[in-house]
């Protein structure tokens, strides 16, 4: 007797090659995300999980199979779990960057003069007159 | 306005070409292809520093994108905007 690949259950295939992991009926992927990851790596990490998701064995192997892949019918995306807050998240910011910025600062006045670093101070972000947005302001001395 | 400190964005003195309705056809003869959008600004009409702005923004032949306004004066100015 001859068994074909496709028509084994899902679940069979699954326990005999090693196929992720399928809950409830649903295609599962999870990444672990490194502390303090967000923004850019967030969308990143997102778009990974869902290459994986795409990429999966039998999400591929069986549609090629019998045939043509059919398309998505559905997406969802759900967090397994969350950080802590954001005000009990460490620094992001390296240690020893400030006194890096520092150093440049000063070297930067130095060179170019007291007055020589700005900062946009904004005003109005709203203003339909754009001159009346932004300011640019003498950046403040260190207090020493 | 306190020293030290000075606006972004400030609309600079700018040479445009306009038709008899006033629609750019140059920037600093600089051809435009199209006029993306317009709009007008009125603010302070309450005062006698009325500010009224015909503002353009246009494509120019050499690929740039510029936004130039016209005052109530019939002066052009080029802005960031």
């Amino acid at each position: 007797m001859t068994t074909f690949l496709c028509d084994l259950p899902v679940a069979v295939l699954a326990d005999r090659i090693g196929l992720p992991e399928r809950e409830g009926g649903n295609l599962v992927e999870e990444i672990d995300l490194p502390e303090g990851t967000a923004g850019s790596q967030l969308e990143r990490a997102l778009e990974l999980l869902v290459d994986r998701l795409l990429a999966a064995p039998h999400a591929v192997l069986l549609p090629r199979l019998q045939g043509p892949p059919p398309p998505a019918a559905s997406l969802s995306l759900r967090a397994v779990g969350l950080g802590p807050r954001a005000v009990e998240q460490l620094e992001l910011s390296r240690p020893g960057e400030d006194s890096r910025l520092a150093a440049v600062r000063r070297e930067v006045r130095a060179a170019q003069g007291a007055d020589s670093l700005l900062k946009v101070l904004p005003v109005d972000a709203t203003s339909r007159v754009p001159e009346r947005r932004n300011l640019l302001t003498p950046f403040p001395q260190p207090s020493r | 306005m306190t020293p030290g400190i000075r606006r972004l964005y400030a609309p600079r003195r700018v040479s445009v070409e306009a038709d008899s309705e006033g629609v750019p056809l140059a920037v600093e003869g600089v051809e435009v292809v199209a006029v993306r959008e317009e709009w007008l600004l009125e603010d302070r009409w309450w005062t006698l520093r009325r500010l009224w702005r015909h503002y353009f923004e246009l494509a120019l032949i050499d690929g740039r994108n510029q936004v130039v306004f016209r005052n109530s004066s019939g002066r052009w100015y080029w802005q960031r905007a």
